[in-house]
């Protein structure tokens, strides 16, 4: 990177930091400190909402998703704007009325005290392990790609989040959000632009997308109702809608982001915001992508774009094979460069009987250079068994290093952090928001003072801050930890969903008949997992309905009417 | 007997959360078809 974008990453991080910290104002209570009082204008909340839900990873794997897999993956979003409307009508004119700090000191009003305090310390586990994937996730691919060590990035986002999160509190979050998702949009829409721009002489907007769509790229609606693909329409708007509503209605980083709304109106009407906006973004985020792909049917991309991989078994014994593939790969770029040089044309002469043979042609000739890449993933394979064989969250970054002109580099960089930082900071607000109400407050240290709970406020941001952030330094020592800790999600999240559903849905359900089944159903959710019964996926929808059946048995037999005394 | 008017939080263009609600299913749908096209047109 040159010094221009390293200006441009360091000031653009420092700025939105020190904006935050400004805006944020004193903090002279817990209401102010955790819900920045209650005060906050519609479009803050949609912005904090979509930015706690936009990691990094959205930024850097959507668009090489869309290179690899097409547009299919903007599906799994249909469900979302039904959830928006759900949560609207039930939990936010609740939570709202209510006045609660969290989620789960609902659940105290509606059951008692045992449910709530299960719940909240369900939540810290689930959300204090992933938050550290948060961080490490990015950082791992910025460093390969920055070319630093792990350590300092992670250590870099870790800081800078827990400094400004601790300091000026769910504030600090939101208005760091607001100008975070403000140079989000500007960025990517700038990316988009200067893809097009770099496409050939001759070829347009227009033609790219054709092009794309002939490599089957244009896929984004599947009707097909496939239990197997994780991608169609089906999918997208029944599990992509129960998947919402757990992760809106009952994570507290969510639920945290909207109770900051200054009515209930103003939270509805940020949550409808999201419901509107988030599928185009991400559309136009994929479309990003399907660009790029365009863009290197005409430039010689990598055969494989994480370069960690590549240098590791360039240093291995099986150089040779690597580097004779590679060769093969350029050979066979060339051939499907001229292909899509063939198909250009035929889309400007219009015979449609041209445009077929040129389609089948590119097709082959794509499929030779795939074939080539897949020998070249099995040498890495030989070398390593454990090699990463996904370069998907490297293709867009690779793009913006290799062929964005300074500047833009550093911003998209920045980008990066931002998304990172968004919801790291999210996912911290709402941790010390649970561990000080549901916790320190309720049980440890009931009737102190405003400014004891502001300090232990922040005390447990700073804590679950540098928590997250040696679990981000640990994840680098075990290699599959991002799918323990995907799983221990699973195991987690449907209990939760199951007992905000009787909450809300079944009144006569009393409070220790839910408990009970919320502690069987965890049993019951780690034995299947364990033993491998179903895939891990599918234990949100079992913990789930298994809560709400086993509290339907119980309920009758736990809370037995009082027998009249004649 | 006092009237209960629309709520202040609403946009003027819209009469109540339940019509906003029906905008955004209308949206979703919008978008559904706008999609199915794209996939055929580009297919």
């Amino acid at each position: 990177m040159s010094l221009t974008d390293w200006i441009v990453l360091v000031v653009t991080l420092l700025a939105i930091v020190i904006y935050g910290v400004w805006k944020s104002g004193s903090n002279k209570n817990i209401d102010q400190y955790l819900m920045g009082g209650r005060s906050l204008p519609w479009y803050h909340v949609g912005l904090s909402v979509m930015a706690t839900q936009a990691s990094a990873i959205t930024f850097l794997s959507a668009p090489g998703q869309a290179y690899s897999d097409g547009m299919r993956f903007v599906q799994f979003y249909f469900g979302l704007p039904l959830a928006m409307i759900v949560l609207c009508i039930t939990f936010v004119p609740i939570f709202h009325r209510l006045k609660v700090y969290t989620a789960y000191e609902f659940l105290e009003q509606r059951f008692d005290l045992k449910t709530r305090a299960l719940t909240s310390f369900l939540f810290l586990i689930q959300r204090g392990l992933s938050t550290g994937i948060t961080i490490y996730a990015p950082s791992i691919i910025l460093s390969t790609i920055l070319n630093i060590n792990t350590v300092y990035t992670t250590l870099f986002i870790g800081g800078l989040v827990i400094f400004y999160t601790v300091y000026g509190g769910t504030k600090a979050v939101s208005y760091t959000q607001l100008l975070q998702m403000s140079i989000i949009f500007t960025g990517m829409f700038f990316a988009g632009v200067v893809v097009v721009s770099l496409l050939p002489q001759g070829v347009g907007f227009t033609h790219a997308i054709k092009l794309a769509g002939k490599l089957g790229r244009m896929n984004v609606i599947d009707w097909k109702f496939d239990p197997n693909n994780r991608y169609n329409i089906w999918s997208g708007i029944i599990g992509g809608f129960f998947l919402q509503l757990s992760y809106f209605g009952t994570d507290q980083s969510q639920v945290g982001r909207y109770l900051t709304g200054s009515s209930v109106g103003q939270s509805r009407l940020g949550l409808i915001m999201n419901g509107l906006v988030k599928i185009p973004m991400q559309f136009l985020i994929l479309l990003i992508g399907v660009l790029v792909f365009a863009f290197y049917q005409f430039n010689r991309p990598p055969m494989f774009f994480n370069q960690y991989e590549v240098n590791q078994v360039k240093k291995s014994s099986y150089s040779n094979e690597y580097t004779k593939l590679d060769n093969q790969y350029s050979a066979a770029f060339d051939g499907r460069k001229n292909k899509a040089d063939n198909l250009i044309k035929a889309f400007n002469g219009g015979d449609k009987a041209q445009i077929s043979r040129a389609q089948d042609a590119l097709k082959i000739a794509d499929m030779q250079a795939t074939d080539i890449r897949k020998q070249a993933i099995a040498v890495m394979k030989k070398n390593n068994s454990k090699a990463n064989e996904d370069d998907t969250n490297y293709v867009f970054l690779t793009f913006v290093t290799q062929y964005l002109p300074r500047g833009l580099i550093g911003l998209l960089i920045a980008i990066i952090f931002l998304a990172s930082m968004g919801s790291t900071a999210s996912a911290l607000n709402s941790l010390a928001s649970t561990s000080v109400v549901d916790i320190y407050k309720r049980i440890m240290n009931p009737g102190a003072s405003d400014k004891n709970y502001v300090v232990a406020s922040r005390l447990a941001t700073v804590f679950w801050g540098v928590v997250c952030v040696l679990m981000a330094l640990y994840a680098s020592k075990v290699g599959n930890l991002l799918e323990y800790v995907n799983k221990l999600g699973s195991y987690i999240y449907g209990t939760i969903l199951g007992v905000f559903i009787v909450a809300f849905y079944l009144k006569n359900i009393k409070g220790t008949p839910v408990f009970v089944a919320a502690i069987i159903t965890e049993a019951l959710v780690c034995i299947l997992g364990y033993y491998d019964v179903v895939a891990y996926l599918w234990l949100n929808a079992v913990g789930c309905i298994l809560v709400i059946l086993i509290a339907l048995i119980l309920n009758p037999l736990i809370e037995r009417p009082p027998v009249r005394r004649t | 007997m006092a009237v209960k008017g629309p709520d202040p939080d609403l946009p003027s263009f819209i009469r109540s959360w339940n019509q906003f609600y029906g905008i955004v299913i209308g949206w979703l749908v919008l978008l559904i078809i706008v999609f199915w096209l794209i996939t055929i047109l580009f297919k």
